[in-house]
C-alpha cells in the first residue's frame, strides 16, 4: 500500500512523471487536501479534504452555492486556490497542471462548444489540442451518438450538443472524467439515456468519474460513492451503500409532548427532524435498538423507513444547518455574557 | 489551437480585408483625383485613411479575442485542455497581429504600385465628346522609403492598439464592451498624441503642410512595437492570473 500522507509532506515533484509509475497503482484519482478558496471576502471552499478512489463513480453533491463548481474549477485550473493542495491522477496541479489535464476529460454544465464550427471542425480542434487523441474512438462515439461531421454545432439540439461534448471529452481516452451538472437542461428520457451512455462508456473501462449534480435520483442511479458539501465544508463522504446501510430513518409519533433533546440523546440518533406531530430520526447503526428506546419513551407508533439519497441529503443538510445555527447562537450568547 | 484560431481569424478578418479593399478602391479612383491641392497623391490619401482603418481593424480584431469566449463560455473548452495559458494568449494575439499586418502591408503595397502606374492607368474618365472629368493634375508621388516608414509607423500603432484591446478584452464579457472601452481609451491616447511629436510628424508628413520628413523615422516603429510588447506582457500576466 502506498503512503499518501508521506507524499503530501514532500516537496512538489518537479519531474513530469508522477510519483508512482502508472495511474492504476494509485488508489486515488483525486486528492484534495485542505482546499481553501475565496471570492473576495466570501469563503467558497473551506479547508475541504477529499479522496476520490481510482475507478469510482463519485457523486459530488451540495445545495446551490455550496462550493461544488468552485471545487471543480479549481481541479481543472480554471481558477486558483488560496490554500491547500490538489493532486489529480497523482500530479500536483500547481506544478503539473498540463500533465494532469492531458489525462482528464471535462464536461461543462453549460454548452462550451463553438457554435459557428461544424462537428468535424471542433473534433479536429480537440484532436490538435491533445497528444493522447484516438481518432478511432472518436469516430465510434460520433457513430454511437448519430453525429455527422458536416453538422453545424449551432443547429444541434441540446441533447446532441451534450453528446458531442461528451464525445470530445472522451476522445483523448481520459483516465478521469469530470462532469459538472452533465444533464442539466435535458428532459428525463434524454437524461436517462445520457447517463447510461456515460456509465457504459466510461466506468466500465475502469476510469474514474467525478460528477456534480442537483438531481439526486440520477446520482443514486450511477454513483457508488458520494460526498455532500455545504458552505464549502464537507458534511459527509462515504460509499452510497454504506451510508444506506448505516443510516436509517425511524418515524415516530407520541401521544404526549416530547423534548427533541430527549430524542437526540438516544444512542445512535444523529439528527431529529420534526414533521408535524411526528418525528423523523436519522439513525446511524442499529435502528431497532433506537426503536426499542423510543418505545420505552412511550411512542405511539414507531416505523423503520428505508433511506434514499434524497432523504439522506436533506437529513445531512438540515443537521448541518441546525448545528451551525446552534453553534452560532452559543457563540453569540457567550459574547453577550 | 493554431488551427482553431486561424479558422476564427479568417472569419473575423475577411470583412476587415474587404474594408481595406473598398477604401483602397475609393482612394485610387474617385477620391484621389477629385482633389486638386498638392497633397493629393493616392498614397498620401491612403495613409490618412489607413491610419484610422488600422486602428479600427485592431479594435475590432482584438475586442473579441478573449471577451467573446468568456461571454459564450467557450473559453473553458480551451482552458481545460492540455494547453498552457501562455500559449493560448500568445497564439490568439499573434494570429490577429499577423492577419492585421498582412492586410495592412499587402493593401499598402498594392496601393503603392497603383501610384507608380502611369497616370492614364490610374484614373480619369472622359465622357463621349467631353473633357476628362477625373484625373491626376498634380502627380505628387511619395518616395518608397518615406511611404513605407509611414506604413511601418501605422502598423506599430495598429499592433499597440491590438495589444491594448486584447488586454481590455480579458476584463470584458462581450466584444461590444471591449470595443467601447478601447475606443474611449484610444480617444485619450489620440488626445495625448495630438500634442506629441509623433502625431505632428505624421500630420506634417501626410498633409505636406510643412517641409516633409521632420524626424519621423523607422525607429518610431520600434518604439511603438515596445509599447505593444509592454501591453502584451501586461495582458498575458493578467490572463494567467484571471479566474474564469
Amino acid at each position: 500500500m502506498l503512503d499518501f500522507q508521506k507524499s503530501f509532506g514532500q516537496k512538489p515533484n518537479r519531474e513530469s512523471k508522477p510519483v508512482y509509475s502508472y495511474a492504476g497503482e494509485n488508489p486515488f484519482a483525486i486528492e484534495i487536501d485542505r482546499l481553501f478558496c475565496t471570492y473576495g471576502p466570501k469563503i467558497a471552499v473551506d479547508r475541504l479534504t477529499l479522496r476520490v478512489p481510482t475507478g469510482a463513480v463519485y457523486g459530488f453533491l451540495g445545495p446551490n452555492g455550496a462550493g461544488k463548481t468552485t471545487t471543480i474549477k479549481t481541479l481543472l485550473g480554471l481558477r486558483g486556490m488560496q490554500g491547500g493542495k490538489i493532486r489529480l491522477l497523482n500530479y500536483d496541479i500547481t506544478t503539473h497542471g498540463l500533465e494532469a489535464r492531458q489525462r482528464t476529460g471535462y464536461l461543462a454544465e453549460t454548452n462550451n462548444l463553438y457554435g459557428y464550427m461544424k462537428v468535424g471542425e471542433i473534433v479536429e480542434t480537440a484532436r490538435r489540442l491533445s497528444s493522447r487523441w484516438n481518432s478511432r474512438t472518436m469516430s465510434r462515439y460520433l457513430d454511437l451518438f448519430n453525429l455527422s461531421t458536416t453538422q453545424k454545432i449551432s443547429k444541434l439540439s441540446k441533447g446532441m450538443k451534450g453528446q458531442l461534448a461528451l464525445a470530445l471529452a472522451l476522445g483523448s481516452e481520459p483516465d478521469l472524467l469530470i462532469l459538472d451538472e452533465p444533464t442539466s437542461g435535458l428532459d428525463p428520457l434524454k437524461r436517462y439515456e445520457f447517463l447510461n451512455q456515460i456509465v457504459r462508456e466510461v466506468s466500465q473501462a475502469g476510469r474514474t468519474i467525478f460528477f456534480s449534480s442537483h438531481n439526486l435520483n440520477e446520482v443514486e442511479q450511477i454513483a457508488d460513492r458520494i460526498a455532500i458539501i455545504n458552505e464549502g465544508r464537507l458534511i459527509v463522504e462515504d460509499e452510497l451503500d454504506n451510508l444506506k446501510l448505516h443510516e436509517k430513518a425511524v418515524k415516530v409519533a407520541f401521544d404526549r409532548p416530547v423534548w427533541v433533546h430527549d430524542l437526540e440523546n438516544i444512542p445512535g440518533v444523529r439528527h431529529v427532524m420534526q414533521e408535524g406531530r411526528r418525528f423523523r430520526l436519522l439513525v446511524r447503526g442499529d435502528a431497532e435498538e433506537v426503536a426499542a428506546e423510543l418505545e420505552k419513551l412511550g411512542a405511539r407508533t414507531v416505523e423503520l423507513v428505508e433511506m434514499n439519497l434524497e432523504a439522506l441529503f436533506i437529513a445531512y443538510l438540515q443537521g448541518y444547518r441546525e448545528n451551525t445555527t446552534e453553534n452560532t447562537g452559543q457563540t453569540w450568547q457567550n459574547e453577550k455574557r | 489551437m493554431l488551427y482553431k484560431e486561424l479558422h476564427q481569424a479568417t472569419r473575423k478578418f475577411f470583412p476587415i480585408l474587404l474594408g481595406y479593399i473598398l477604401v483602397g478602391l475609393l482612394f485610387s479612383t474617385l477620391l484621389s483625383p477629385s482633389r486638386t491641392a498638392s497633397n493629393n497623391s493616392i498614397f498620401h490619401n491612403w495613409i490618412i485613411a489607413t491610419l484610422f482603418l488600422t486602428m479600427g481593424a485592431a479594435i475590432l480584431g482584438g475586442s473579441d479575442i478573449i471577451a467573446e469566449e468568456t461571454g459564450k463560455n467557450t473559453l473553458s473548452f480551451l482552458l481545460t485542455r492540455p494547453v498552457s495559458r501562455t500559449n493560448i494568449y500568445a497564439i490568439k494575439f499573434l494570429v490577429s497581429a499577423t492577419f492585421l499586418s498582412v492586410i495592412l502591408l499587402g493593401t499598402s503595397l498594392v496601393m503603392f504600385l497603383v501610384e507608380q502606374l502611369p497616370q492614364r492607368y490610374q484614373s480619369g474618365w472622359t465622357p463621349p465628346g467631353g473633357d476628362t472629368v477625373y484625373k491626376f493634375v498634380y502627380p505628387d508621388k511619395m518616395p518608397a522609403g518615406e511611404a513605407f516608414t509611414c506604413i511601418a509607423v501605422i502598423l506599430g500603432i495598429g499592433l499597440a492598439v491590438l495589444a491594448l484591446t486584447t488586454l481590455i478584452s480579458i476584463f470584458s464579457r462581450s466584444a461590444l464592451h471591449a470595443i467601447v472601452t478601447t475606443i474611449l481609451i484610444a480617444f485619450g491616447l489620440i488626445a495625448f498624441y495630438a500634442f506629441s511629436d509623433l502625431f505632428l510628424q505624421i500630420s506634417y508628413r501626410v498633409n505636406r503642410v510643412f517641409d516633409i520628413y521632420n524626424g519621423l523615422g523607422f525607429w518610431d516603429f520600434f518604439v511603438l512595437l515596445d509599447l505593444a510588447a509592454v501591453l502584451y506582457i501586461t495582458g498575458l500576466k493578467i490572463f494567467k492570473a484571471k479566474e474564469f
